[in-house]
């Protein structure tokens, strides 16, 4: 069933090459048959692994099934369920976008590290095309390069993991006995590979650029294949290495956070200031994601929800306003709905109580602390107050000060679903279980290395 | 001073190459039974205990294994496309997809209306060349795809040759136009096929990209099961592919 999710949209993809218009209704389709399925096989609570070929593992291509990745393919794929429902947006890149929801749904679900570089690489080629909409070339091209170089990294990080273990499968590595000299090697080269899309410190330059060159970009790039490539790194580096590598994923998300922020607050351009603070944000989830217990990687996950539930509204609403109006002095004063949304979306991103992201932030800082952890709550409060400054600015920007232009027409299904993720965000505050659960059942999925060796290899060995 | 930063990230890369080496196994004192590939070269991965291999015991395959003449799990001749289209066919479909994502990106960026010119006239010898060598060039090429699980090649070399044809028919005439419609319908209707022929396989069976036909003798054209007929899907995907790249390429913007 699950190889499914992404023989689908691939085939879906394939056929709308021939009849192109076709390519949007198609997209739609893709999407919501991939909710469809995972909704039927909700939370497995178990390991269940597809051998591609029935070749079994670790020989083999597996797909594995778990509640980790069920949750993440659940977060991916309701994104696009949601970018598919904005026909405007989409325009002439359906098939990318199905290119890039097969590539990220194999991202997430594959058990097997070059399978994992293949997928990599779609996502990255389809995540430069979809930037390079409204001539955003240039900004697309130093992504392709950046994006070009993490992927040869990630694949000679490959290399040195199959050197040393003579095997593919992440299983198989996770319990083979590596050297701690190549291990250093391969955590330090996955952690480049990944850092790109992940948006880690010195490999983040791109994302300013990409995010605020087009209105389809940061919609996409920003949920679901940010949740995508997070989740990677809690696979690898919680499941795979057992925590090996953390200090120095701790060390640079703690520079990503404070960078971002000032960053974000420097910039006068509405998307890029959003841009820079998903990369704070991105580096609160890695920090978090480094300390490897089950119960801090599923509160990552849970921030990182939250955290891309409100991206979603923000750029959805960001995306608008800047395509439609030179000056944004006052545009909320003509969308009441569009600009409720934005300042619930965005308050949530701070974490005033009332509001998703209160939750997420609170526990992460508890959590932090009963581990003994002083540096990152200081650093993350000191964030958040760069935060309330910039966010606070926005707001009274767009709220408040005098218009001067036309009113452009409201898209309808834009401000439908602003409104209602705004408004799932403050349900969540109200009731944190809807994401924390499914969160928490993912962290301690990727926490639990022996059940995962267990049902891809059907073995356990004593210790790690 | 960008320069200065710029030589130093790279003395730093490099730098940490090189200690990196020096953690992979030196040359021929690799133990090659701990690795996946001796079983594949060996074609008996079915017959491999995978909980006593994983836990370190070695499962050396047998001399009649290593040199046997049939009755092996998979039987192309050419153990490349075996592991390529066979045990690891699900990467491929991704390589597929990777060539298929840059042709409709370069589609998306590139796009034009009109046939761009090199502004001279082909040499006289290139045009009368082209014709006599086009229809072998294109010969050789169905010949290295259909061929791909018996000789060194495959789909992809194969698919690259065909559409090495199409970029001499455009060198060699000024007017020629490739018949977009066409290729994009071929590589599409291709592409699906692939997938078609995975869901076949989850549908007999139970696992996607699984070999539903019989084995056949090695060596003999219809042999190897589905892969001689996944390798000519992507032979020709491949070639319609880079044909609507080079198409592309050669287009430009009115104005």
């Amino acid at each position: 069933m699950i190889s499914l999710l992404i023989a689908i949209p691939l085939l879906l993809a394939f056929i709308s090459i021939i009849w192109r218009s076709l390519s949007k209704p198609l997209f739609f389709l893709a999407s919501f048959t991939n909710i469809v399925i995972l909704i039927t096989s909700w939370f497995p609570n178990g390991v269940e692994i597809h051998a591609m070929g029935n070749w079994k593992p670790p020989f083999g291509i597996n797909l594995v099934f778990d509640n980790a990745s069920f949750y993440a393919a659940l977060v991916v794929n309701a994104f696009f369920l949601l970018t598919s429902l904005l026909p405007g947006l989409v325009g002439n890149y359906g098939i990318p976008l199905m290119l890039l929801m097969a590539a990220a749904n194999g991202f997430v679900l594959t058990g097997d590290l070059f399978n994992s570089f293949v997928f990599m690489e779609i996502i990255t080629i389809t995540a430069v095309t979809i930037a390079s909409k409204k001539e955003n070339f240039y900004n697309a091209f130093k992504y392709l390069i950046l994006g070009g170089i993490a992927g040869s990294i990630y694949l000679l990080a490959t290399i040195f993991a199959y050197a040393s273990t003579g095997s593919l499968n992440m299983a198989h590595v996770s319990m083979a006995g590596i050297s701690s000299s190549s291990l250093v090697a391969i955590t330090t080269l996955y952690a480049i590979g990944l850092g790109v899309e992940a948006k880690l410190f010195p490999l983040n330059g791109w994302v300013s650029g990409v995010y605020g060159g087009n209105d389809l970009a940061p919609v996409i790039l920003g949920t679901s294949v940010s949740f995508a490539a997070l989740y990677m790194v809690g696979r690898l580096f919680g499941t795979v290495f057992h925590g090996n590598g953390a200090e120095v994923l701790y060390t640079l998300a703690l520079i990503t956070i404070v960078i971002g922020e000032v960053a974000a607050l420097r910039q006068r351009n509405l998307l890029k200031t959003f841009a820079y603070s998903s990369v704070a944000q991105a580096g609160v989830v890695v920090a978090m994601l480094s300390k490897g217990t089950g119960t801090a990687m599923g509160l990552a996950y849970f921030h990182l929800t939250n955290d891309a539930v409100a991206k979603f509204v923000i750029f959805l609403v960001a995306g608008f306003l800047v395509y439609n109006y030179k000056n944004l002095n006052g545009v909320f004063k003509k969308h009441k709905v569009l600009g409720a949304s934005f300042s619930i979306a965005s308050f949530s991103l701070v974490g005033f109580p009332l509001f998703a992201g209160f939750q997420s932030k609170l526990r992460i800082i508890m959590e932090a602390f009963s581990m003994k952890d002083y540096l990152f709550p200081s650093v993350m409060l000191l964030a958040t107050l760069i935060e309330v400054g910039y966010v606070v600015r926005w707001n009274v920007k767009l709220w408040f000060e005098e218009e001067t232009q036309e009113k452009a027409e409201t898209p309808v299904i834009a401000s439908t679903l602003a409104l209602i993720l705004a408004l799932v965000l403050i349900t969540v505050f109200i009731k944190p279980d809807i994401f924390l659960g499914g969160a928490m059942k993912m962290g301690n999925a990727l926490a639990d290395t022996k059940d995962y060796i267990q049902g891809v290899l059907s073995v356990v060995k004593g210790g790690m | 001073m960008r320069r200065l930063y710029a030589i130093l990230v790279a003395a730093g890369l490099i730098y940490m190459l090189f200690v990196f080496l020096g953690t992979l196994p030196l040359y021929g004192k690799v133990d090659l039974s701990n690795r996946v590939s001796a079983h594949f070269l060996a074609k008996d991965v079915n017959s491999v205990d995978v909980k006593k291999w994983v836990e370190g015991d070695k499962q050396v395959p047998s001399r009649e294994k290593i040199y046997g003449r049939k009755g092996f799990e998979d039987e192309s001749a050419n153990v490349v496309t075996s592991i390529v289209v066979n045990y690891r066919s699900f990467d491929t479909l991704g390589e597929v997809t990777v060539l298929f994502a840059s042709a409709v990106g370069i589609g998306l960026v590139l796009g034009g209306m009109k046939r761009m010119g090199y502004g001279r006239k082909p040499n006289f010898i290139l045009r009368v060349s082209t014709g006599i060598l086009l229809p072998l060039i294109i010969m050789f090429g169905i010949y290295i795809f259909v061929h791909g699980h018996l000789t060194p090649g495959g789909g992809f070399p194969g698919g690259t040759v065909i559409a090495a044809a199409v970029l001499l028919l455009y060198l060699s005439n000024e007017e020629f136009v490739a018949n977009m419609k066409t290729s994009k319908s071929l590589e599409g209707s291709m592409g699906s096929l692939y997938v078609i022929f995975g869901l076949a396989g989850l549908a007999t069976g139970g696992a996607f990209l699984f070999n539903f036909l019989p084995n056949g003798v090695v060596g003999s054209l219809f042999s190897a099961g589905v892969v001689p007929l996944v390798y000519m899907t992507i032979g020709l995907k491949v070639g319609s592919e880079l044909s609507g790249v080079v198409a592309e390429i050669h287009e430009e913007r009115e104005g």
